[in-house]
């Protein structure tokens, strides 16, 4: 089946995850050719080398992208902001799946609107979730014990030499500059909160406490509508990895925490963590990864007609639990707090 | 109209400022649409029925998952003039296969309506029309844009008069939206940017000539716009004393909108046109609400939508929104 596709295009592969994420594509589908593309021709070319791929220069801000007019692709992904819309222009112009993983909750707009005036062009798949999706689809996942969720918190820790490439730092930049509120749930209502209720703490899986502040990726969109409940923050802490306090190399966590009623009746708040010993990299290349095979009809269903999407509503969140782990996600089920 | 495919409008907030101005509009244009006033006080609600005719009140309890609203209502349209935090009318409108129109969203709170729409994709339309003014200035401005072979600038200014200030609520969307949103986002350069002040400022010349200082505004607006191809985009508020007022008539709302680029007959420059409507802001913004629910039916100029995520642009031929303000006696002209 592979072997009929045309490549997916990486816009950003040579970065640091997006170079992750084209090696992910490969091992789940070792017959998916893969191009990177990068503002610098050289520095493709090596990355591509590495991986035994093909690469071109990509240019963002011209409509053609600056590609040869004979290519052909299978999809894009767009590891960097496109502030022209260009790249998500060109997949609706050729039918081919956009995916995004750039944009913050006050942003998606954009991207919606070029949906909405090309509606029948392509898949567009909003995947700026947490790292594509590595606190989701656990959250997700996990929420499935509940027969009704008070509440949803998730806390993640970025490792602050785990920040990725450039197109990784402007983003969180962009996402956490002065003025914008930070999407949440209260009280089953959506809530902008800045300032002093912006401020949380986070606490390590080693238990360190740490600061932490409000963040909006599109998780509690996606947890808002994809699970029933009433309260949803997601907080996160720019700071040191508990494995890094230990004296080993940098990480990433997550520690989701849930309050509910559990299917059997009984009322349970239970807190999880996740760790990926390589940090964010991995995991937000995974994620792409999966949602790239299921927008191709390489797993889970056929090929995704055209529509707007979010990962979560083209993946199935134990499918990609499972994928976690067999890309090195650690998961640990702490005890019930009450 | 009083078969089922034309099943009633329920206008959520039906009897404040925008909900009755829409109602009165979509009565006018459609004598016999049957109208659903739903509101928390059943006597505002009532007494607005009557004078509509077609019409009925309903309760309103935004806290319930079924709205407080009866089980056997089955509106074609939910309108929503007034503000849902949480996602309860969404699903609502979703689950009754009704059309949602998302009136007071600015550009970064559109998540949850979109959120919502992913979700259950294929339950009914979703309109986003945060938009200044129904929608009026940003499709007038798609309707001028019409007649270019190119376009490298779209620009609309508003002039609200001091005399005729928002309503409570329309008056909270512009607070929350500029107290807790990003900057203003417009497009320059092909770019998208989120602009603060003092870039966010520009004088808009009101149609007497008078110049009023104008700021960039976060809505929706822009998104429509970019419907236009044009690299640059923006929309500006400005508060002055409108031309009306000056001449010691009621105050009015002034559209001024500047399209640059080549039109098909070859000449190229920046072209203005000015649109006023003397009846102020409220009243303009109602006319469009109402022409977007037209669309809804499919009787704004292009086919009726089974479902899908809209702009006013893809529900309304914007020749159809000239034509029918043409009849409440409102003319863009270009000067």
């Amino acid at each position: 089946m592979s072997r009929n596709h045309l490549p997916v295009l990486i816009i950003g592969g040579s970065g640091v995850v997006g170079a992750q994420a084209a090696a992910a594509l490969r091992r789940l589908h070792p017959d998916l050719p893969v191009t990177i593309a990068g503002r610098d021709l050289a520095k493709a070319q090596a990355v591509a080398g590495r991986l035994g791929l093909q690469a071109v220069a990509a240019d963002l801000a011209r409509p053609d992208l600056g590609l040869p007019e004979a290519a052909r692709f299978g999809a894009v992904i767009v590891f960097v902001k496109d502030d022209w819309g260009h790249a998500q222009a060109y997949a609706q112009q050729r039918g081919i799946p956009h995916l995004s993983v750039s944009s913050g909750v006050f942003e998606i707009g954009i991207e919606a609107a070029r949906f909405i005036h090309a509606p029948q062009a392509a898949p567009i798949v909003l995947a700026s979730q947490w790292l594509a999706g590595a606190a989701l689809f656990p959250a997700l996942d996990y929420a499935k014990a509940y027969r009704s969720l008070d509440a949803i918190h998730v806390g993640v820790l970025l490792d602050q030499e785990d920040m990725g490439g450039r197109a990784a730092l402007a983003d969180y930049e962009r996402i956490t500059q002065a003025g914008s509120a930070t999407l949440t749930l209260k009280d089953g209502r959506f809530a902008w909160i800045s300032g002093e209720e912006a401020k949380a703490r986070y606490r390590s899986v080693d238990g360190v406490d740490l600061p932490a502040t409000a963040y909006g990726p599109l998780d509690v969109l996606s947890l808002a509508t994809g699970t029933d409940a009433k309260n949803i923050r997601f907080d996160l802490a720019f700071d040191v990895s508990a494995s890094r306090r230990r004296g080993e190399p940098f990480s990433t966590e997550t520690v989701i925490t849930l309050d509910g009623v559990l299917q059997s009746g009984e009322r349970r708040r239970r807190r999880y963590g996740i760790v990926h010993p390589q940090g964010q990299a991995p995991l937000t290349a995974l994620g792409v990864a999966l949602a790239t095979e299921r927008a191709l009809g390489m797993a889970g269903g056929e090929a995704l007609k055209p529509g707007l999407y979010f990962p979560d509503s083209i993946v199935e969140p134990s499918y990609y639990v499972a994928r976690m782990k067999e890309f090195g996600a650690v998961f640990s089920e702490g005890r019930a707090d009450v | 109209m009083s078969d089922a495919a034309f099943g009633p409008v329920l206008i959520l907030g039906g009897y404040g400022s925008v909900g009755s101005r829409t109602a009165r509009v979509l009565r006018r244009l459609h004598p016999k649409l049957p109208l659903v006033i739903a509101g928390r006080d059943s006597g505002k609600a009532q007494a607005l029925a009557d004078e509509l005719g077609h019409a009925y009140a309903a309760p309103l309890d935004l806290e319930r998952g079924d709205l407080g609203l009866l089980a056997d209502l089955k509106p074609s349209v939910v309108l929503m003039a007034v503000r849902d935090l949480s996602l309860r009318t969404q699903r609502w409108a979703a689950a009754k296969g009704a059309a949602y129109v998302a009136l007071s969203d600015g550009v970064f709170e559109i998540g949850p309506a979109l959120a919502g729409f992913i979700r259950q994709s294929q339950a009914a339309p979703v309109v986003l029309l945060g938009h200044s003014m129904g929608a009026v200035p940003a499709l007038a401005a798609l309707h001028a844009a019409r007649e270019f072979e190119r376009v490298d600038a779209v620009e609309i200014g508003l002039v609200f008069d001091p005399a005729d200030p928002l309503g409570t609520a329309s008056q909270k969307d512009m607070d929350r939206i500029g107290a807790i949103g990003p900057a203003s986002l417009l497009k320059s350069g092909g770019l998208w940017r989120w602009i603060g002040a003092p870039q966010a400022g520009r004088r808009v010349t009101g149609v007497d000539g008078r110049e009023h200082e104008g700021l960039a505004v976060s809505l929706v607006d822009v998104f429509s716009l970019a419907q236009s191809g044009a690299p640059n985009l923006r929309v500006d508020f400005a508060l002055g004393e409108t031309a009306s007022s000056r001449r010691g008539e009621a105050p009015s709302l002034e559209v001024i909108t500047e399209v640059t680029g080549r039109r098909r007959d070859g000449r190229e420059s920046r072209f203005r046109w000015e649109l006023v409507d003397p009846d102020g802001y409220a009243a303009l913004s109602a006319k469009g609400i109402a022409v977007v629910v037209e669309g809804l039916f499919g009787l704004a100029g292009k086919a009726r939508p089974e479902g899908g995520l809209h702009l006013p642009e893809t529900l309304v031929d914007t020749g159809h929104l000239m034509r029918r303000l043409g009849e409440f006696g409102i003319v863009m002209r270009e000067v």
